[in-house]
């Protein structure tokens, strides 16, 4: 009887040992017969002897045969795994690639980078509760100049150089312009809307002007105009202090200087502490620390009156930015001309 | 080291080395003989006060906390003559010249120069000097901003001086030595003869004052600003390639009429003293109630309304006294108000707002708090034509387009090489182009993005192209402002895919502009049909017109090889499209939001060979079938014509999937719908089932 007991344990211990030596699932199918087979396995043939065992003895032994045949079972089911693993493991290895090699590209097209400027801009006033708004770009002397108290002969005009539509109406006087800023939006808007009003307008701006590295003969620009009963300097002051801290960092400093529009009073031009050298001065501040971003201003009482609003109860303020400028100092682009010149090299990089 | 005064950047004058005047000792440094700190100073439009020295003066002092001391206007009238007894002015039109003021000064030499403080002065401010009494009177100009004139009175016929408009077809030679022909909106000053200056621009040759001169007229006048700046456009008056004189630049800017006087009596002051001489008693003076200094108010109120901020009547007053405002200020219980006489060198003061701005800036905007508006804001705008602008351009770029911006005005060829139809009146023209390359409004994008297309061909771009750009195209309309019209147009030419390790190439062609189509106008939940079309600079068989609900919306189609030809594009096969903005936007619009349920019903795939005419459109052949009862989808697998299909016929082949959302259909439903459906399609198509 003890002999059985025995050989059970050598069995199990010499099985357990052949499994490791396995690699193949043919192997292991042969170690299963050869241990577990229902003819000539090694673990059958010695249940063979268990008849012969005295009563009291064939409980404890079938207990131990049962334990090692699961024994068995799990083993091979373990190294079954294992085996299954490398070989997945060798497969997979075998399909190695040069992860460096370049992707298949889906191309993606850009946005013009003024679009963007645009886009960025426009999102953070629509964000403070701004319309925006769209207008001709063939406008009429009056609200492109006259309705913004720039009548004809004025000196003002001086600043804005105008390409003119070769039109005469019937007076013989040419009444057609491209516009030179979008500012007549702001007479448009008032005309057609009521306070409270919030608009922002980007638009095509056009000049008569020899094109260098800071000018062009097109141009955007993006108007802003608030009117409503109690708007104040200080309220320009604060919306544009966001605007800036949104576009170009919560650290920015932002200034207000003297600067002379006709339609606006007082008129101011804002500038931030340059981004690049933080205010210390650089090239792209020229040196100042100071970098001028827009112009802006209370909408003048005249202006006002001339589209009825009763200048002691409504006050505004408006401003004006050229988005290709903003672009110029985000991505330090040193020539405007590259703007609308199309060149992909240069379209593709923003 | 002797240099000249352009080497030491004192002026632009390079003749000689630089001699000082006899005043300069030697041993003193040249900062310390000169004396003066330069200031540049950007004088904008509305301020022709800072393009004076007591301008800029008072400015500097309000902002540094100083008082100006104003020049010496006083001199001893020694001659017994009055001025008012010597008839030397008739000014007969008081609308273009409303104040005209002058003196006389008798006996004066005028043939050493002026002195060397002087000309240092002129040249610091970069005005050349002449003479002594030309450079008195560019002196007083640039200490008052007020432009001057002096004549030889010897010189002028009667000894009197005539403001009028000149008579058309008369002609002056002025002090540069040109001559102009003058027409009757000309203001000019003339004697009896003819015209000795024109007024407020350039004095003329015939009176001006030399060495020998002994009998001075001074003039100090205000002119109409529309008058000179119109007759400097007019004559394209201009003195070393700058635009109009000194005298008319600051004329432009509308001087005050309180000015003149106080100019006069300053140049007289100079020229006794300098040039010696007897001043005649008096001063003439056409408008002398114009000496009389208006104000304006500025209440706590108004201050509060249009800054947000008080700065209290002490400080108010004091920044416009500092200013060279004299202020009265009174009470009315918490109101406040402060009167403000305008100082006679300024003219920009007029309203209340005015004085807001000049007590703002000179105390500094930072010291306003930064608040953000407290109102109501306006309802938000129903845009839908900007919301499809945006998705079409997003769209648009997720599929591998570069969007471009080009210049709207264009050449005339650009617009006739590419156009289809020529609108019926002719593109706006702009009166004065910058150059022939931009003289129209265009009325199509196509030449535009064909020129983009070429140039980056140029600059060896030769792999592919894929570009496009939403902008407006300008339709004249006869005695109206243009329609703008949002238009798109896109180009897509050369390589399908990149070139690379992984990738076969193949030639993009009127399919991958149609693929793009189709994409956006699937996103926007329309199903467009492409019909062929016959467009002038596309190919025809290779055009088709892109219409949504039979509403014709755009074009695509090749570009002919006679227009690639024309741009000079040498990609053999480029596609374009164009569609108006307008009807996606409206389409937007009626975009239903409806859908249709999932099926939960298993669906049956079918194959179905056709075979029909070659010149049958697949596209009505799929319409037919994926508009039938119970079809879920239709797909086109293969078209195919040659060996064992007939002549002038093709074969297409489809995969339809048919599922119902109600039931499971049997084999038997969809052979029976499956013989419904050919006889449908001989009948609108001739299309017959293809036996093997």
């Amino acid at each position: 009887m003890t002999s059985i007991k025995e050989q059970l344990i050598s069995l199990e211990k010499h099985a357990m040992s052949d499994l490791k030596q396995i690699e193949t699932e043919q192997g292991l199918d042969e170690w299963r017969i050869n241990y577990q087979g229902r003819r000539n396995g090694q673990l059958p043939k010695l249940l063979e002897e268990l008849p012969k065992l005295p009563i009291e003895d064939r409980r404890e032994v079938g207990i131990a045969a049962n334990k090692l045949r699961d024994t068995l079972e799990i083993g091979y089911n373990e190294r079954l795994q294992e085996i299954k693993n490398s070989e997945l493991q060798e497969k997979l290895l075998e399909e190695t690639i040069d992860v460096s090699l370049p992707g298949r590209k889906q191309t993606l097209g850009k946005l013009h980078p003024t679009t963007q400027t645009i886009r960025e801009i426009s999102s953070i006033f629509v964000n403070l509760g701004y319309q925006i708004v769209d207008g001709p770009e063939v406008e009429s002397d009056y609200y492109n100049f006259e309705a913004l108290n720039i009548p004809p002969d004025h000196p003002a005009r001086d600043q804005w150089d105008t390409l003119w539509l070769d039109y005469n109406n019937e007076e013989g006087i040419r009444p057609l312009l491209l516009r030179t800023h979008t500012s007549p939006m702001q007479i448009r808007t008032m005309e057609n809307q009521e306070p409270p009003i919030r608009v922002i307008v980007p638009g095509r701006c056009y000049r008569h002007e020899a094109t260098d590295t800071t000018h062009e003969s097109m141009f955007f620009q993006i108007e802003g105009l608030a009117v409503d009963k109690g708007i104040t300097f200080a309220d320009l002051k604060g919306t544009l202090y966001t605007f800036a801290r949104k576009l170009f960092g919560a650290e920015r400093k932002i200034r207000f200087r003297c600067d002379f529009f006709p339609f606006v009073e007082p008129g101011v031009d804002m500038s931030i502490d340059c981004f690049s050298c933080d205010g210390i001065g650089c090239r792209v501040c020229s040196n100042t620390g100071w970098i001028e971003i827009m112009g802006a201003g209370m909408v003048h009482p005249d202006v006002l009156k001339r589209v009825g609003y009763d200048p002691d109860v409504y006050t505004g303020f408006a401003f004006g930015m050229g988005p290709e400028r903003i672009s110029m100092l985000k991505h330090g682009i040193d020539d405007i001309r590259h703007f609308y010149t199309n060149d992909l090299r240069f379209l593709e990089q923003f | 080291m002797v240099c000249s005064e352009r080497e030491l950047q004192i002026s632009d004058d390079h003749e000689g080395i630089l001699v000082l005047p006899s005043d300069a000792s030697a041993g003193i440094s040249m900062d310390e003989y000169l004396g003066d700190t330069t200031l540049e100073v950007e004088a904008t439009p509305n301020r022709p006060d800072w393009l004076s020295m007591i301008g800029v003066a008072w400015e500097v002092a309000a902002i540094i906390g100083k008082t100006v001391n104003m020049p010496n206007t006083t001199y001893k009238e020694n001659s017994k003559l009055n001025i008012k007894e010597m008839d030397v002015v008739d000014v007969i039109d008081a609308n273009l010249a409303p104040r005209y003021t002058t003196s006389v000064v008798q006996e004066i030499s005028a043939d050493s120069p002026s002195p060397g403080w002087m000309q240092l002065r002129l040249k610091s401010a970069g005005v050349r000097p002449i003479s002594s009494v030309v450079d008195i009177t560019n002196y007083v100009m640039l200490e008052y901003g007020q432009p001057l004139h002096a004549f030889d009175l010897a010189k002028l016929n009667e000894g009197k001086v005539i403001v009028r408009p000149a008579k058309s077809g008369e002609v002056i030679e002025t002090l540069d030595g040109k001559s102009y022909e003058l027409s009757s909106a000309d203001l000019i000053i003339a004697d009896t003869k003819g015209p000795v200056g024109l007024a407020g621009v350039m004095g003329g040759q015939r009176s001006e004052v030399d060495n020998t001169t002994k009998e001075i007229l001074l003039e100090s006048a205000t002119f109409h600003f529309a008058s000179i700046r119109r007759t400097v456009q007019r004559h394209r008056l201009e003195v070393a390639g700058k635009r109009g004189t000194e005298a008319s630049l600051r004329f432009e800017k509308s001087l005050p009429i309180t000015l003149p006087m106080e100019a006069l009596k300053r140049a007289t002051k100079l020229i006794v003293d300098i040039c010696g001489g007897n001043a005649v008693l008096g001063t003439m003076d056409t408008n002398p109630n114009s000496d009389n200094l208006s104000s304006v108010t500025l209440t706590s109120s108004k201050l509060k309304s249009v800054l947000g901020l008080d700065y209290g009547k002490d400080q108010v007053s004091d920044t416009l006294k500092s200013l060279g405002f004299k202020t009265t200020t009174s009470q009315n219980g918490n109101e406040y108000s402060v009167r403000a006489e305008i100082p006679f060198w300024r003219a920009d003061i007029r309203i209340p707002e005015d004085l807001v701005e000049e007590v703002a800036r000179i105390i500094g905007y930072d010291s306003i708090p930064s608040t953000l508006p407290s109102g109501n804001l306006p309802e938000a705008l129903d845009d839908q034509t900007r919301i499809t602008k945006d998705s079409v351009k997003n769209i648009l770029v997720s599929l591998g387009l570069q969007e471009t911006i080009s210049y709207p005005l264009v050449s005339i060829e650009t617009i006739q090489k590419s156009i289809n139809i020529p609108t019926e009146q002719e593109p706006m023209r702009v009166w004065n182009r910058i150059s022939p390359d931009q003289e129209f409004l265009r009325t199509t994008l196509r030449g535009s993005l064909l020129n983009i297309f070429a140039r980056n061909e140029k600059v060896g771009r030769n792999d592919s192209i894929k570009i496009f750009e939403l902008s407006k195209i300008y339709i004249p309309v006869k005695d109206e402002t243009p329609k703008e019209q949002e238009t798109l147009l896109g180009l897509i030419g050369g390589e399908q895919s990149d070139r690379g390790w992984s990738s076969e190439s193949r030639e993009m062609d009127f399919f991958d502009g149609k693929g793009i189509i189709e994409s956006l106008l699937d996103s926007l939940s329309a199903k467009p049909s492409f019909t062929p079309k016959i467009d002038r600079v596309l190919t025809s068989g290779r055009t088709a017109s892109i219409s949504i609900d039979g509403q014709e919306i755009g074009v695509i189609g090749e570009v002919h090889p006679a227009t690639l030809d024309a741009f000079e594009i040498k990609t053999k096969r480029v596609t374009l499209f164009e569609i108006n903005v307008e009807s996606l936007t409206n389409l937007r619009k009626s975009e239903s939001l409806s859908w249709n349920p999932i099926s939960r019903f298993p669906s049956l795939v079918r194959q179905l060979d056709l075979i029909t005419d070659i010149s049958t459109p697949s596209g009505a052949v799929n319409d037919i079938i994926v508009n039938f009862p119970s079809v879920a989808k239709s797909t086109l697998l293969d078209i195919y014509s040659g060996s064992q299909i007939p002549e002038g016929r093709k074969s297409l082949s489809f995969e339809v999937v048919w599922q119902s959302p109600s039931r499971t259909l049997t084999d038997k439903e969809v052979e029976i719908a499956l013989s419904q459906l050919l006889n449908l399609l001989d009948e609108k198509t001739g299309s017959k089932l293809r036996l093997e």
